[in-house]
């Protein structure tokens, strides 16, 4: 239950860290202000690994231990962002939320699959009205702001 | 429709990068991950910008809470992977989408960081009846899988 809930807090955490990364955009350009997240990201990480007495993972022996792929998490998610940034003004900010949102959750299914075998026709339904009630209030917003204009 | 492909498959990668993240969780501790998160993509923009934009780096002069991306980066990333190797990405994913349209519709409604207000509609109140029942749903699923 306590990881449901925190999954809910990310959320809202997701939408804050975005407006606070948006504006470094502004402030910095897109590539420079995302480099302020990564690089201070990075330092933290560092120093919470070692203070917290697991310096002992970043050994060669054990990075190298460990498969290559499982690596390749932080490039999917920066190839993610280069393609958003490029096809979201193309197409319309409605369009870049529900397709990308549609495309994580199905992948996420089909990984949950794969990686731990799980899978219940409860979490596909619901999963499903997720992304349907989502892309519902996301369509109402870009309605309404076509309406202003 | 070339950039609708685009977007799907951003989408996809998405997906990709949290349970890949949840699986380094088998290998690190969660301050462990959110190193190799970061510091793969902070290599990568580092190349890009050095190397093919020839930009010069600039850090200072942004807003003060500017400076807190790192850190609510690192939160969100260790906490995402702790809970996505628990109960799975997909319902991560699902979840958090609802909490983020719960702080989005609160931000429109009070104006937060300078953005413009944006009253609630009555006909947006459909969309979040199915969300709150699809997270009713998959905690249903989760639970069921616990046991």
């Amino acid at each position: 239950m306590i990881y449901l809930v925190v999954a809910l807090i990310i959320g809202a955490a997701n939408c804050v860290n975005r407006m606070v990364n948006v504006k470094a955009g502004q402030v910095f350009g897109t590539a420079n202000g995302a480099l302020i997240n990564y690089l201070e990201a990075t330092v933290l990480a560092i120093a919470l690994v070692f203070i917290t007495g697991k310096g002992a993972e970043l050994a060669p022996a054990h990075l190298a231990s460990v498969p290559l792929w499982v690596y390749l998490g932080g490039v999917a998610g920066l190839l993610a962002m280069v393609l958003i940034i490029a096809a979201t003004p193309r197409t319309n900010a409605f369009i870049s939320a529900v397709l990308t949102l549609a495309g994580n959750l199905g992948m996420s299914l089909v990984l949950d699959y794969l990686f731990y075998e799980m899978f219940s026709w409860k979490r596909v339904i619901g999963v499903c009205l997720v992304l349907t009630g989502a892309a519902w209030i996301e369509w109402q917003k870009s309605e309404h702001a076509k309406k202003q204009k | 429709m070339i950039f609708y492909l685009g977007l799907l498959l951003a989408g996809l990668l998405q997906g990709v990068m949290i349970s890949l993240n949840g699986q380094l969780g088998k290998y690190y501790s969660l301050f462990g991950i959110t190193l190799f998160v970061h510091g793969i993509a902070l290599v990568l923009l580092l190349i890009y910008l050095l190397l093919i934009r020839r930009e010069k780096i600039r850090l200072a002069g942004a807003p003060w809470y500017v400076y807190l991306v790192g850190l609510m980066g690192i939160s969100i990333v260790a906490s995402s992977s702790w809970c996505t190797l628990r109960v799975g990405a997909a319902a991560m994913t699902a979840l958090s989408t609802a909490g983020e349209l719960v702080a989005a519709r609160l931000i429109d409604s009070l104006g937060l960081f300078g953005m413009p207000k944006v009253r609630f509609h009555a006909r947006q109140l459909p969309g979040y009846i199915l969300v709150a029942a699809g997270v009713i749903l998959v905690m249903l699923a989760a639970k069921e899988a616990a046991v």
